[in-house]
């Protein structure tokens, strides 16, 4: 029987809190990997960098093809994509996916919006597959463009990329009609990026949890990356506030602004100017390989990638109570001074 | 602000019609919509199609002549035995009851939540879940009053056509005209707030057409508002709020109070025929002034002592906790 939606064997350790190196270097080359929360919100970016850094390759991605992704992607890490979205919000489409996908260098094999989220559903619960009426009618059945093969192909552990794309069949209980038979999206690695987690794992997310819920039950190795490291006794003094069970964590790892340049609701927005450059400097190659030079193959560390933005701009980030977010309306400590406004 | 949700107990209940298919929430004795059940008996619901799980709160339904069918899991007051009234029916064959498995119920109502027809699952394969001799489906549905709830067939076998799992067992969504929960805090538009346990609240909400929350206390929506993150079960998916202090008496609701050990005992007991259960009905739920009768009549002493306390959310028994 396929073992697709165990976890893998947890490698014996005195404490989940790790290293960034060390907990990215759980990941194969090869792996199915989903990378938490949506867009440029709470996105695991320290995460991507030290991806980067080490060099993987082959990953598979799952969900969307968005900031975080769009750097492996770059970079050359993930070779397949399966999911439904790949821009960068108001910056455009992911640049670097765009780019090496029409250069035939990157495969994406398309699926529909409520689909990631039936199949990360689907995963956490240890279902195979789960029936629905969405993307019928679409493009995302078209034979032609059903890259389940590729992901076949490319993936390391065969046994996580479905036999196929879809099944059709006749709804047997409602009279629905011609329902899809979407399978479950399991994943070998899932890393997200949370605002506070305990030395156990247990996670507290404020703001919308995405899908991080369910993606942690569908992966076989769980990585945590967050603001703040907190006792676990103190998270668990309020369990209906904490989202992600200790148990089904593997490695917690404290990476304060480990969201930059994306927005962490309550404590930093989203770092507009930088985006605007990553977006620019991906769209061609050599721009991107200056980018990812300046920005993570010569940063030494997380130090250094801190002090290289300056605390003055990372202040001018702080989200503000109570909007959790910075307000572009008020009145910024620094406003119009610096000119990371001013773009 | 918005319209507000909040209504009487009695205006709330009128919204249930006769034959809808119903999920109580909470579970087992725990959180259990106790007084929203009495209020049914006291309304003389009929033909109610009970789906989930048929512990204290639907038992009282199915003693007061509501229920007609049961489509569940669990007919158990956890300590207290077997679910009486349940069980006498059942005997006497005046109840039709169709058993799916336990994880059937979560993930069906995952399914009916996402708004999909089925979901997959290995959870009931070789288990009596699936015997034809025991498959009351299509006796279920003949009492619904919206047949279109209850699936055709009760479970269709088919093989794992993406992962090599081998037979799976496609299992329908648990579609649902009407859900009513009991919680601790309710913002007065239905934004809901619960403390503890889940159970499959925050699932069965977003599944059913009427939703119905009786709150330990009503509160401004802009407070519940302030910490969204601790809420569970949104206010587009409310229909009417009650406030209901005690509302799951006898039964615990973390952080409010404890379980009413000698209450239930007395239910379990009474329950054992038609006559004790009508006899034990007429003091506790055929009052004048429904919930507040019964509440005066429990008395205020008794309350109290059931009260939760902090840390613990419930009344520590053992001897180290607090006398």
């Amino acid at each position: 029987m396929n073992d697709v939606f165990n976890k893998r064997p947890r490698i014996p350790r005195k404490s989940k809190i790790t290293t960034l190196p060390e907990a990215v270097n759980e990941i194969k080359n090869g792996d199915v990997l989903m990378l938490g929360a949506f867009i440029d919100t709470r996105r695991p970016m320290a995460a991507a960098y030290e991806i980067v850094k080490q060099q993987k390759r082959g990953l598979i991605l799952l969900a969307q093809c968005s900031l975080a992704e769009d750097i492996l992607v770059g970079a050359g890490c993930a070779v397949a994509w399966r999911g439904c979205y790949t821009g960068m919000a108001s910056f455009g489409l992911s640049p670097a996916t765009l780019r090496k996908t029409e250069g035939g260098e990157f495969f994406p094999d398309e699926i529909g919006h409520l689909d990631i989220i039936y199949g990360a559903m689907a995963a956490m619960v240890g279902s195979p597959f789960v029936a629905t009426r969405a993307t019928l009618g679409s493009d995302v059945l078209n034979e032609r463009m059903d890259r389940n093969w590729i992901l076949q192909e490319k993936a390391g552990n065969k046994g996580m990329i479905p036999g196929k794309k879809f099944e059709l069949m006749e709804d047997p209980f409602f009279n629905e009609g011609l329902v899809k038979l979407l399978p479950a999206m399991p994943a070998d690695v899932a890393i997200i990026h949370t605002q506070m987690a305990g030395c156990e794992g247990t996670a507290r997310i404020s703001g919308s949890l995405a899908f991080d819920h369910y993606f942690i039950h569908a992966a076989k190795t769980v990585i945590v990356t967050t603001e703040q490291i907190v006792p676990e006794s103190y998270l668990r003094r309020d369990p209906n506030r904490n989202q992600i069970p200790s148990t089904a964590v593997d490695m917690v790892v404290e990476v304060p602004w480990g969201g930059h340049p994306s927005q962490v609701p309550g404590c930093y927005d989203t770092d507009m100017a930088f985006i605007r450059e990553y977006a620019a400097s991906a769209r061609h190659e050599r721009t991107f390989e200056q980018w990812v030079k300046e920005w993570v193959q010569d940063i030494g560390s997380r130090e250094q990638y801190l002090d290289r933005l300056g605390a003055a701009r990372l202040e001018s980030l702080r989200s503000t109570e109570p909007w959790g977010y910075r307000s572009r309306s008020s009145n910024s400590w620094m406003k119009r001074e610096d000119g990371y406004e001013k773009e | 602000m918005k319209k507000s949700k909040v209504v009487s107990l009695r205006e709330a209940i009128r919204l249930i019609d006769d034959g809808d298919t119903i999920f109580l929430g909470g579970i087992v004795e725990d959180r259990r919509p106790v007084a929203a059940a009495m209020e049914m008996v006291r309304q003389r619901k009929k033909n109610l199609v009970l789906l989930g799980t048929c512990s204290l709160s639907d038992d009282i339904l199915v003693g007061g002549g509501c229920v007609e069918a049961y489509r569940g899991c669990y007919t158990s007051n956890g300590a207290f035995g077997i679910s009486p009234n349940m069980k006498r029916r059942a005997e006497a064959g005046t109840i039709i009851t169709d058993e799916i498995g336990h994880l059937d119920l979560s993930i069906g109502l995952l399914a009916a939540m996402a708004g999909v027809p089925f979901i997959a699952s290995k959870t009931c394969i070789g288990s009596d879940v699936l015997n034809p001799a025991y498959d009351n489906l299509s006796r279920v549905a003949e009492v619904a009053a919206h047949k279109e709830m209850l699936p055709n067939q009760k479970y269709v076998l088919m093989e794992d056509p993406f992962f090599n799992m081998g037979t799976v067992q496609l299992v329908p969504a648990i579609k649902l005209d009407a859900c009513i929960c009991h919680v601790q805090m309710a913002g007065e538009e239905g934004t809901v707030r619960i403390d503890g346990s889940l159970t499959f609240d925050h699932y069965a909400a977003l599944a059913a057409e009427k939703v119905i929350v009786t709150a330990e206390k009503v509160v401004p929506e802009s407070y519940i508002r302030q910490d969204p993150n601790r809420n569970c079960i949104p206010s587009t998916s409310v229909d009417l709020v009650v406030e209901l202090p005690w509302g799951a008496h006898p039964g615990q609701v973390y952080n409010a109070y404890d379980m009413d050990i000698a209450f239930l005992q007395e239910y379990a007991m009474s329950c054992a025929s038609q006559e004790g259960f009508d006899k034990w009905a007429e003091v506790w739920i055929f009052n004048e002034n429904g919930h507040e009768d019964y509440i005066n009549k429990l008395g205020a002493s008794r309350l109290e002592k059931l009260r939760a306390r902090p840390p613990y959310g419930y009344v520590p028994r053992s001897k180290g906790g607090v006398q």
